[in-house]
């Protein structure tokens, strides 16, 4: 499997490199929503899930995910939502907007990793 | 904006504070009070500094030595101190300040004291002096793990 | 409207500098966007503003130019940029020139910014790494030592 985590903290995209190799995947990473959008040209064939933080430069997590939603090859990959924006009303536009899952900074390794699973559980496989 | 407030709003960062590192880094930290001169302009090593946009717009805080964010940020990435460069240090610092202020906001959302994050920032450097301006409403705490020892400052302007 | 944002801030610098200082700077007319982390000249100042978007000015003075300053303005004779004096006089420029930039601002786009204190410091081998926001500077020289100002909005730089 294939992940792209979108955050513009490199500390962060370590600790997602961590979570995904602990489950054999590959992680792809870019910093900020233009990075994704145009990684995502190249290869949104072969991801399985993307991790997208909130408050980014450039092009923050809710216009990606807008432009994900809204663009028919994209549309099927799965988004969890991974950023320090705890309010509800936050995590319900989110939800509304198609984010599969909403997970709030902090959070342990183990609960990232299973939240990976259940998100990929949801979006489905492309790659064993 | 009472000391009584600010000190309050300080423990909220502080908690918060600890319950970050005790998720990403496995660890508990002590919480201590600041002495008379802690409020001083100390040097220091590695800065991360968020301003907050409110009602009453505020500056926090967190500094401490180099080793101490690279022991830090090691645990929470699961990546050996010596491998982490200056980058990563000023980039992790800046995110736990990030994280910090993203749960505090939410705790504050419907008080008087609610507030708007901006972009974190890290300064790095030997011999640093950051200065603010005179007068304002303050509270610092230490939060202390063995050797480390960060210190948490905010200011009410 | 979107180059306005970054370019009424080097106008600011050089009218501020001037009315204040009758200090002339050369240059500064054109913006470079910036790397993640900026390697301070000598005394720095952040400043914060916020209201229908946020953004942050930075203002990095070479150490004799802070000492002109604020030998200049205050009429005394400070040899040392980490004076808490002279720490000030950078920080109360950088207010003044923000002020002066956002007035602009909020009264040709309407976008209700207001400024948050202004922080400063200095240090040997200062770095200032802004991890979230990407940002264009612009540079300077004076007779005293260079300026650099740097200006970010978040939401980017288009």
């Amino acid at each position: 499997m294939k992940v792209l985590s979108v955050d513009d903290s490199a500390m962060i995209r370590k600790i997602i490199r961590g979570a995904v190799e602990v489950l054999d995947g590959d992680l792809l990473e870019a910093s900020d929503g233009i990075e994704a959008l145009e990684l995502l040209e190249e290869e949104y064939r072969s991801i399985d899930l993307i991790l997208l933080d909130w408050n980014m430069p450039r092009l923050d997590g809710m216009e990606v995910l807008k432009k994900l939603k809204a663009d028919s090859r994209f549309r099927a990959i799965p988004v969890m939502m991974v950023t320090t924006e705890s309010e509800r009303s936050n995590i319900v536009k989110a939800i509304q907007h198609g984010a599969v899952h909403y997970l709030v900074k902090p959070f342990t390794i183990q609960e990232l990793v299973k939240r990976i699973m259940e998100s990929l559980g949801k979006g489905g496989y492309k790659n064993d | 904006m009472t000391s009584m407030d600010i000190e309050k709003i300080a423990d909220y960062f502080t908690d918060s504070l600890r319950q970050v590192l005790r998720t990403m880094a496995g660890f508990e930290v002590s919480n201590t009070s600041c002495d008379q001169l802690d409020f001083s302009d100390k040097e220091s090593n590695i800065i991360g500094i968020m301003v907050l946009h409110g009602k009453k717009d505020a500056v926090i805080s967190l500094s401490m030595e180099y080793s101490t964010a690279a022991m830090v940020i090691a645990y929470m990435t699961g990546i050996l101190p010596e491998e982490l460069s200056e980058s990563d240090l000023f980039d992790g610092v800046a995110e736990l300040v990030n994280i910090m202020a993203g749960e505090v906001k939410a705790r504050l959302s419907n008080t008087p004291y609610h507030f708007l994050l901006t972009s974190p920032f890290s300064i790095g450097g030997t011999s640093l002096k950051v200065a603010r301006k005179k007068n304002l409403t303050e509270a610092c705490r230490h939060l202390k793990a063995g050797e480390m020892d960060i210190t948490f400052r905010i200011a009410y302007i | 409207m979107d180059i306005d944002l970054y370019q009424i801030f080097g106008t600011s610098t050089k009218n501020i500098i001037k009315e204040m200082l009758d200090l002339d700077i050369k240059g500064m007319d054109s913006l470079k966007e910036e790397p993640g982390e900026i390697h301070s000249m000598g005394v720095s100042s952040i400043i914060t503003f916020a209201g229908t978007r946020k953004g942050r000015l930075l203002i990095d003075m070479e150490p004799g130019l802070a000492l002109y300053v604020a030998n200049t303005l205050l009429g005394e004779e400070y040899d040392n940029i980490k004076n808490q004096m002279v720490l000030s006089t950078v920080s109360e420029i950088n207010n003044i020139v923000s002020g002066d930039a956002v007035t602009q601002l909020n009264n040709s786009y309407s976008m209700r910014l207001r400024l948050a204190p202004p922080i400063v410091f200095t240090g040997q081998d200062v770095i200032i790494s802004i991890p979230k926001i990407s940002s264009l500077s612009s540079w300077g020289d004076t007779d005293y030592g260079r300026i650099r100002i740097n200006i970010a909005w978040e939401g980017g730089n288009s």
